[in-house]
Parts: C-alpha cells; structure tokens; sequence
C-alpha cells in the first residue's frame, strides 16, 4: 500500500461529486495497493471533509507507475 | 386614435400581467442597482482566509422549517411557477435562472447558496458561532438561496465571480445584487479580483 499526497493551487477549481467544483489551496491524496488499485480523494488543505473524484475502479498495470500517475493528475488538475 | 391607441396598449398591459406567475423564481430581496454599489463600496477587501477545519457540517443546512418543510423544500416551493405535492414537492415547474432552462422534476433542482459554505469560511464565517452558521445556510429573508439546475450548481461550486458567473448574460446582474447584499447583510470579506468581476456586472444592471 503506497499513499502519495500532494498540495497545489486550483485556481479555476476541480470538479467532485459531493460538492461539484472545488477550488483554491488542494490536497489530493492517490492509494496504490499491490494489485495496482488507485483511489482517488481530494479536499482543502486543512479541512475535515474529503471528496471523491469523478470516475471509479482505477487500476494501475503496474504498481510501480503510481508516482508517475499521480504527478500527471495533479498537473491536470493544477490546470483545469 | 392616438388616445384610442394607447388605450389598447394599456389594456395589452393590463391583460398581460394577469399572466405572471404568482412565484418569481428568485430570492425575496433584490436591492436596486445604486443600493448595490453602495454595499459593494462597504464590504471589506481581504484575502481569503485558511480552510482549515472547514466541513459542511460546520454549516448545519436544510433545517426544519416547520409543517413537515425543511429549507430546501420552502424554496423549492417559493421559486416554483407551479407546484404540486407539500414536502415533498412530487412535481411542477422551475425556471432555472442561471441557465434560463425550465424543469418539472424536482430532483433536477438545487437549491444554490448564492454564496457558497466554503466561500463564506474563507470570507470571515470560520470564526463564526454553528449557530451563526446555521442561520446563514437557511437563510430565508435575505438573497442567499436560489432554485437552480443541479448542474449549473455543481458547475459553479464553491467559486466566486471571478472565475464562474451565470451561464445567461441576463442573470448576471441579479445574481451579483443577490452576492453583494448577502455578503453585506452577513458582514463577509471580499477579494478584490472578487470586486472588480462584480463591479464589471453591476455595471451592467439597467436599474
């Protein structure tokens, strides 16, 4: 089980399904278990709540690309 | 004939008005457009404050409002043109405002807060009482809650005007009257790329 957590501005906001559009200082935490199932949440930093992004049933081929998974989310989602 | 003339578009009017909807779709208080400037010129340009702590529990929502109604269903009723059903409202019709898109159920409704739980934390409501928060999230007297299309609701989030604005050119005058006097009458902080979007859309506003 690997978690990764990163921090960044969405300036535009990111889309949930608890919520709808999210926006300003987020944290987006991704799971990756030995089988290569991804889960996804993302809250304000500092907040008591996480949401859940849209979509469901990730999975990574390999466990190993998780890093690289979760760097390519959060620049999409910086951006969007 | 011209007395003639007008005597008929005075009827024509008349005749119209018996046609309006008896629910207008929008929240009770819309300020004039010189009463707006003026409570855009007193609200306090800040930055957004932490999230921190923040949850929608901390905004205790959808209380009851008694007769079996909570606040959701009061103004799904009050911004009905027509309804049927008492809590729950089982169908009828609403004018979404921000989309200019009509519906019939329900359940295609939201019911927005102007200012959103998490735009009114940052804005000064962390250090508010639950109590306090409570009675901003059923705000029923002031502008703070609409019935629009879950989907312009859930587009617009937790974002201010400055990055999502109504969809209809013609809703962005009143939805910035209805921003300013909420965060007026609850005393909340604005960003001041918040009051330059806002600005540019009361300028707008015919009256």
């Amino acid at each position: 089980m690997e978690i990764k957590s990163t921090t960044f501005n969405a300036s535009h906001g990111v889309m949930t399904e608890e919520v709808g559009v999210i926006s300003g200082e987020l944290e987006l935490v991704t799971t990756c278990d030995e089988d290569g199932i991804l889960s996804l949440k993302i809250t304000y930093v500092g907040a008591e709540e996480w949401y859940t992004l849209p979509g469901e049933e990730y999975r990574l081929f390999d466990a190993r690309d998780h890093e690289v998974v979760h760097g390519m989310l959060v620049k999409v989602l910086e951006r969007s | 004939m011209f007395k003639k003339t007008m005597l008929f578009v005075v009827a024509l009017v008349l005749s119209f008005s018996l046609f309006l909807p008896s629910a207008f779709a929008t929240p009770p208080v819309t300020p004039s457009k010189a009463t707006s400037q003026s409570q855009l010129n007193g609200l306090t340009v800040k930055t957004e404050g932490a999230m921190t702590g923040y949850s929608r529990d901390m905004f205790p929502h959808w209380i009851s409002q008694g007769g079996g109604c909570d606040t959701r269903q009061v103004v799904l009723k009050r911004d009905a043109d027509s309804y049927s059903g008492n809590c729950p409202v089982t169908s009828g019709s609403w004018y979404s405002y921000y989309d200019g898109v009509t519906f019939t159920d329900p359940s295609d409704l939201d019911i927005d807060h102007i200012v959103p739980l998490a735009e009114a934390w940052r804005s000064g409501a962390s250090s508010w009482t639950t109590a306090q928060r409570e009675a901003f999230a059923n705000d029923l007297s002031g502008s703070q809650l609409i019935a629009v299309s879950a989907s312009s609701n859930r587009s617009k989030g937790d974002q201010d005007p400055s990055t999502w604005q109504p969809p209809r050119a013609g809703a962005k005058c009143g939805y910035a009257k209805w921003w300013i006097s909420t965060k007026s009458k609850w005393n909340l902080s604005l960003q001041s790329s918040e009051k330059t979007a806002l600005q540019g859309m009361l300028n707008s506003c015919v009256y």
